[in-house]
């Protein structure tokens, strides 16, 4: 069903623009295989990460501040990067040796690119106070042409005005995120902070799309054509998260709501929210504001979720393919997401994926091999890990690890997918498992505790005749809670448990 | 016959410091107020020792006996009060007397009383005569009474609250008095019994004489009341002159000390703010003197006048630690800081970072115990707490009752009384300055003398009573000459009745070079220069292998050749030019532009010579092998010399960069075929030996033509490209170095904006854009930008160019519509967008040169900035291209704006501000009429556009500044 929706969306108009990065993810959509079963040898000790997936680190030459804000996979395969001094290089060699890899500056005193997008012969990112496409004339590996496409949002010249993006939709239309300041507004208060448009890259004219964001660091279109973001924990915005962004969607964070009158109507309608509202409840007084896809439960789930991509790979990365992953700046990790579509909203299970990296991570983007590139950057952030910058790349050793490969919502419960045979015993005692449900006000402050906590209690588990599955009905779903499902006590066929036992599921909407 | 040695002067040591363990440079000292071991007190006149002592030893060259007459007349100020002819007042150049118009705010009532009654006893040296020394005990109290009144009323008395010191200030005093070049006038006071046989200028007991303050004040600018400059101006900063007067005034601490009066101390914490352009560490802050200073009740960094980025804050105080045990210090902050207690690192959570808590713990006795904290914030958050725990108390923040800052060792002029000014009195001691003829010499308005003295014509040299006699007169000044000045001013008296001998050039500027006692530090022709015991006083600041030439001042002999006039002029009067003060810890010090313009005048006439300072020609491609000779792919000057501030390969001998402001070009050409010419123990190699280079096949092997393009290189000046060898490694945080190829960068910046566009070029001349605006604003030289404003950490600093000769292109947009020539230039606001036109980005050549391109109401509009080098450092030339489909009538552009314009006659502007702007087409046809009308209270020259049929126009406008 939804890899249906996947194609159609993609074979839709697109506007006229070639972008290679839409065709690579429909080449893909028809390479999907099952993911391939692997036997797991008997271990003596509890698998970890590294037993699956690979973590590689690329030579930086010597000198130069490697901190990646912007990635993405040229047409030809390239790597290119961004970094916050603004330059932006070609990686040769991205695939081979990562003690060899070259750097080739290919632009330099970019401010702050956060975005690449490869279009007709254009590479396109979004400048502090601009929308850019770049293109080397000459063919002598160096940019040579500069020009504005769009420049109509504003910047008071405050640090956290980043601009995320853009991200390229199936109508041909470039979106960007606009981080709201935090802190002196030098020039002035600058209108559209906070906002998410879109441009038309032919006309260079730009469209409101969404209002209410706060740090909106990662920017996606998924597979199938639809737009999501990731922002930042904070005020306003009090528990990290994804959100699809959809035309007239409020996302809860005040400072930008004077540009509304600018974006006129449905903006034009949103009112200023109440601080302390439960955020389940704030459709009430404000029917715009849209609920998230994920909550990132603060520390437990990183604290700053920064880039994400599908898995595109068609089962060459491992065993998720159309699974979201996603980044986090403060953790230095990768988690993963599983998402479903219910009455229309996107929501879903996240889980932790991989960690160890060696900085805050920005980006990730996959290469022509399915691999993943990592790009990373503290920027000024504090987090994990021992360098200020850095790339690395992931690559799966096509050993399957024992994991919950989704979770679904069910109307009377959840229904747990695994990666492997499950043993059935363990799979159907209820004891194996814990689920507490939780969730967030949308508050002034900066953060925000989890809120009106409950256990609930597993009335009966179901284990699929093929032990892939286990269906667990559970009392009292609450519709606008987090619920966190433990899987502790669940074991493979082999005895091994589960890599990452903890699924952290967004129920927004409860199905008939 | 006069004395065949300057008197000698031997210093006395002083009796052991009673504070002489904390200041220990101190410990040895001596008042500079003995002069002499031989209990002379004549007047001490450092021209007239020196050519005494070079006539002696034989010179020819010194003036003779009546020449130094003559110069004793005018160092004495005896025409002051002796009138004469004004072709002899011309001859004798006076030297004035200090200006006492506001002496009441700067010297304390008991020193003036006690000097006024003996000058001589209190200040042996002086050159101030006595005025009592024949008058009854009780009418001299009385006068003495009445003009202290008079001089404190006049801006007194002086303030002494709030002044103090500490050892370690006073400390950094003595090795900047020893070494800055006080000594080399004055006596050092750091040794005993030192033998100088050169002119000591005394000092007078300052302890009791005047406050920190009022000393400060006058260190920084002393010509403000001594405008003679006998005491130039060293160019100290506020903190080095506030160190060394510090250090003079020790005495008053050490007074302070045994009366018990004790380090004031005050609750709170003492802080210290700084602000630096560009912070990452605590490192940054090496060297940062503070902006501002003050208490606080305990740690915060709620300072006031406090900006939001690039700064830092240190306090330090004492800690009164309850108990005894073992404590817990947790500093939080964001950006990095740092404890320190009783000297002892305890946490440095150093750099940029979000607010995190770093602890440490540290055993300490009950009592006081020195704490010291740094904070520094780069941008973003401003986080900073430090709390402490320890036995019997929980973790909280450390709160005043437990800190005492200490505000130093109270200072005031030794021997201070509460003064009560007596307007009667301070009236009777007015009259008695004008009756006493004071005023002859401290000229003071609405006063005259009321006796004029006998002119010089009249004067009778013989007389027994008379000022040069031996039982001075009641009412005469007395000088306490010794015999050999009164030998030399008899002589001079005398000649100057008859028709004088017209001084030749060479000897006025000999009598100059004397009376501002050049002499000091530098030789010329054989005279002058420091003796034995001070030379050790003169110092390298660095380890650099020059030998002599690394510390000691250079000859004054054919300086006038040397230097270009007006470098010479600059440097007299303002210390600019001075460019061995990387490596020579000596400063050469400013006279003040009245004391020496007729110097510099003089050292150039008498050393010049013909076609000195004619230009050899210059060219591009002169450029070019020029700056192959220089770097290291040919003579490799670079291995001394350091160009625009990068140091040189092996020493850091003089910036090439400076050579082309100071030097003649004949000068430098003779100079460098023959270094050793001009100074035999100069470290300076001979590169054309007998005028063979050793690069035949460079310009046909010509030694001159080789020399002149070294020329032509170095004439670009401060701008000059780096030649080979030097690599700049010169250090803001994120420098961007456009050393091979221009560089574009967008950031912020200070006074553009944050949407600027940068480029950087390596021929060292650099532009800003402002996308927001859309319009070219600023052009600079040297040094480009320091990337990590924004680039870095969670910085939004709006930071300056790194660069020199800054200059801010005409306001407002590039070009306008005008529907008459009555309507104003259109105002670009700060935040103003899209003035200039819609911004369209912009192209780069194979050079990486950008191109700009803006659309104006239809009318695209590229410019492109280049640099064009030429002598004195680079031009900027902006190529415009102006294309439109209707050609539209009344666009100009702004050649140049400035409260002034002046068209000069090759129809270039020269501005008020002294940049000169020329504009020509570059399509061939003739260049519109520039129209020159007033816009916003400014001139400007405004450009019209005219269309050519094909509805373009290309025009070029060069800017030199």
């Amino acid at each position: 069903m939804k890899l249906l929706n996947w194609i159609q969306k993609i074979g839709g108009p697109n506007n006229g623009a070639k972008s290679c990065a839409l065709s690579l993810s429909l080449g893909v959509t028809f390479a999907l295989t099952l993911a391939p079963t692997n036997d797991l040898s008997a271990q003596d000790n509890a698998p970890v990460e590294s037993d699956y997936y690979t973590i590689e680190t690329f030579a930086i030459p010597e000198g130069t501040p490697m901190e990646i804000g912007a990635m993405t996979t040229l047409c030809n395969g390239d790597l290119m990067v961004g970094t916050r001094t603004g330059d932006i290089f070609i990686v040769k060699g991205a695939y081979g040796d990562p003690e060899k890899v070259e750097f080739h500056l290919w632009a330099r005193g970019i401010a702050q690119p956060l975005g690449l997008v490869e279009l007709d012969g254009w590479i396109y990112t979004a400048q502090r106070g601009e929308l850019t496409r770049m293109k080397d004339s000459n063919d002598d590996g160096r940019a040579d042409i500069f020009e504005t496409v769009c420049d109509d949002w504003e910047i008071s010249g405050n640090y956290h005005e980043y601009n995320f993006g853009p991200r390229l939709d199936p109508e041909g239309y470039l979106w960007v995120t606009l981080n709201k300041p935090f802190g002196g507004e030098p020039y002035g208060r600058a209108h559209w902070r906070g906002w998410a448009v879109r441009i038309d890259p032919k006309t260079g004219e730009m469209f409101p799309m969404s209002a209410g964001l706060r740090s909106p660091a990662g920017l996606e279109i998924s597979p199938w054509g639809d737009v999501f973001y990731t922002d930042n924990q904070g005020e306003w915005c009090n528990s990290s998260k994804m959100s699809q962004l959809e035309f007239g969607d409020f996302h809860g964070h005040p400072h930008g709501l004077p540009t509304k009158e600018l974006a006129g109507k449905p903006f034009s309608d949103i009112p200023e929210p109440e601080s302390g509202t439960f955020m389940k409840d704030l459709h009430e007084t404000i029917p715009s504001f849209k609920m998230p896809t994920l909550w990132f439960p603060y520390d437990k789930m990183g604290k700053s979720p920064s880039g994400f991509k599908w898995d595109t790979s068609g089962g060459d990365f491992g065993p998720f393919s159309e699974q979201v992953f996603v980044a986090d700046q403060h953790h230095a990790w990768i988690m993963r997401g599983n998402l479903e579509k219910v009455n229309g909203h996107w929501q879903g299970a996240s889980y932790q994926f991989l960690e160890g990296f060696q900085c805050g991570i920005i980006r990730v983007c996959f290469g022509k091999d399915q691999s993943l590139f990592v790009g990373m950057s503290n920027a000024g952030w504090g987090g994990r890990g021992n360098a200020p910058w850095g790339i690395q790349r992931v690559r799966w050793n096509g050993k399957t690890p024992f994991e919950i490969h989704e979770t679904t919502v069910q109307p009377d419960g959840f229904k747990l997918t695994f990666t492997h045979p499950v043993d059935a015993a363990s799979a159907g005692n209820p004891k194996s498992y814990s689920i507490q449900s939780y969730t967030y006000r949308l508050r002034s402050n900066y953060g925000g505790p989890e809120e009106d906590v409950e256990n609930l209690s597993i009335t009966s588990i179901e284990v699929a005749d093929d032990l892939k599955s286990a269906y667990l009905k559970v009392g009292g779903l609450r519709e606008g809670y987090v619920h966190e499902i433990h899987t502790k006590g669940v074991r493979s066929g082999e005895g091994l448990p589960i890599l990452h036992p903890i699924a952290y599921y967004t129920l927004v909407e409860l199905p008939e | 016959m006069f004395r065949s040695q300057a008197r000698r002067h031997k210093i006395r040591g002083r009796r052991g410091s009673s504070y002489g363990c904390i200041l220990s440079a101190c410990a040895i000292a001596a008042f500079a107020s003995i002069p002499s071991a031989y209990g002379d007190n004549s007047p001490v006149v450092p021209g007239y020792e020196r050519l005494s002592m070079a006539a002696a030893a034989g010179s020819e060259q010194a003036l003779d006996v009546t020449a130094r007459g003559e110069l004793l007349l005018g160092e004495l100020n005896c025409l002051s009060c002796h009138g004469a002819s004004s072709a002899v007042q011309e001859r004798v150049p006076t030297k004035t007397a200090p200006d006492l118009s506001n002496v009441g705010s700067r010297v304390s009532p008991q020193y003036l009383m006690e000097y006024l009654s003996d000058p001589h006893g209190v200040k042996p040296g002086a050159t101030m005569p006595d005025i009592f020394h024949a008058s009854e005990a009780r009418p001299k109290a009385g006068a003495v009474e009445f003009l202290t009144q008079y001089l404190v009323s006049l801006g007194g008395p002086l303030d002494i609250d709030k002044q103090s010191g500490t050892a370690a200030i006073a400390e950094k005093g003595a090795r900047l008095f020893h070494s800055v070049g006080c000594v080399a006038c004055h006596a050092p006071q750091d040794k005993e019994g030192l033998e100088i046989n050169t002119p000591v200028i005394p000092l007078g007991n300052l302890a009791k004489k005047t406050t920190l303050s009022a000393l400060t004040e006058f260190l920084l600018d002393p010509l403000k009341t001594r405008h003679s400059g006998r005491m130039p101006n060293l160019w100290l900063k506020q903190d080095e002159a506030e160190a060394i007067s510090t250090y003079l005034l020790r005495d008053q601490m050490e007074v302070a000390i045994s009366t018990n009066a004790g380090p004031a101390e005050t609750p709170g914490i003492a802080w210290e703010y700084h602000e630096i352009a560009s912070a990452s560490k605590l490192d940054d802050f090496i060297g940062s003197n503070p902006v501002s200073k003050g208490v606080s009740e305990s740690f915060t960094i709620q300072i006031p006048g406090k900006r939001g980025s690039n700064y830092g804050i240190r306090w330090v105080g004492a800690l009164e630690v309850p108990q005894e045990g073992n404590y817990r210090f947790f500093l939080s902050s964001d950006d990095g800081s740092s404890l320190k207690i009783d000297g002892e690192q305890i946490i440095l959570n150093d750099g940029i970072h979000p607010a995190n808590t770093v602890n440490g713990r540290i055993a300490l006795s009950a009592g006081s115990h020195q704490i010291e904290v740094w904070y520094f914030q780069g941008g973003g958050e401003e986080v900073f707490r430090l709390e402490w725990a320890g036995p019997g108390m929980g973790r909280r923040e450390i709160d005043g009752s437990f800190l005492t800052a200490t505000a130093g060792i109270p200072m005031q002029p030794i021997g201070w009384q509460a003064f009560t000014l007596d307007t009667e009195k301070a009236a009777m001691g007015k009259r008695m300055f004008a009756m006493m003829r004071c005023v002859s010499c401290h000229e003071m308005p609405g006063l005259r003398p009321l006796f004029p003295a006998k002119s010089l014509v009249e004067l009778n040299t013989a007389n027994d009573e008379g000022c040069l006699g031996e039982s001075v007169r009641r009412g005469l000044p007395q000088y306490h000459l010794d015999a050999d000045q009164k030998e030399a001013l008899g002589a001079a008296v005398k000649n100057l009745q008859g028709r004088p001998k017209e001084l030749s050039q060479k000897e006025k500027l000999q009598r100059q070079l004397a009376t501002l006692n050049c002499y000091a530090c530098h030789n010329r022709d054989g005279i002058g220069g420091p003796d034995e015991a001070r030379s050790d006083y003169f110092q390298s600041l660095v380890e650099i292998d020059l030998g002599d030439e690394g510390r000691m001042p250079p000859t004054l002999t054919g300086v006038g050749a040397k230097l270009k006039a007006e470098a010479l002029k600059d440097l007299l009067e303002h210390g600019d030019h001075h460019v061995r003060g990387r490596y020579m810890a000596t400063r050469m010090p400013g006279f003040g532009a009245a004391n020496v313009s007729t110097l510099a005048e003089h050292l150039t006439e008498v050393d010049a010579w013909e076609g000195l300072t004619e230009e050899p020609p210059f060219s591009e491609e002169n450029v070019e092998v020029g700056k192959k000779f220089v770097g290291v792919t040919g003579v490799a000057c670079v291995i001394c010399h350091g160009v625009a501030g990068q140091k040189g390969l092996g020493i850091e001998g003089i910036d090439l960069s400076t050579a082309y402001a100071r030097l003649n070009p004949g000068w430098f050409e003779k100079f460098l075929a023959n270094p050793g010419a001009f100074n035999k123990d100069t470290r300076m190699p001979a590169f054309w030996p007998e005028g063979q280079s050793s690069f035949p096949d460079i310009l046909e092997g010509s030694a001159e033509r080789q020399i002149e393009s070294i020329w032509s290189y170095l004439s670009l000046g401060k701008t000059m490209s780096f030649p080979a060898g030097i690599e700049p490694t010169e250090g803001a945080k994120m420098e961007l170095k456009p050393t091979h190829e221009p560089i574009t960068h967008r950031t912020f910046m200070k006074d553009v904006g944050p949407r600027t566009i940068l480029t950087g070029f390596p021929e060292r001349l650099h532009v800003a854009f402002d996308a927001n605006n859309v319009r070219l604003a600023k052009a600079w030289r040297g040094r480009f930008f320091d990337a990590s404003g924004v680039a870095s950490g969670r910085s939004d600093a709006f930071l300056e160019p790194l660069g020199i000769d800054v200059i801010d292109m005409p306001s407002g947009p590039a070009f306008a519509f005008l529907e008459s020539l009555d309507a104003p230039w259109p105002i670009a606001g700060k935040m103003d967008r899209d003035v200039g036109g819609d911004f369209k980005g912009y192209r780069l050549d194979e050079g990486m040169r950008p191109t700009f391109v803006y659309n104006l109401k239809g009318v695209t509009i590229e410019e492109e900035p280049l640099p064009r080098v030429q002598p004195g450092g680079a031009a900027l030339q902006r190529s415009f291209y102006l294309k439109s489909e209707n050609s539209p009538a009344g666009l100009y552009f702004v050649v140049a704006e400035d409260t002034e314009l002046e068209i000069l006659d090759d129809g270039a502007i020269r501005t008020a501000s002294g940049s000169r702007v020329s504009v020509v087409t570059s399509d061939g046809r003739p260049l519109p009429k520039l129209v020159l009308r007033d816009s916003n209270g400014m001139r400007q020259a405004l450009l019209p556009v005219e269309w050519s049929p094909q509805g373009d126009m290309r025009f070029q406008s060069k800017l030199i500044w």
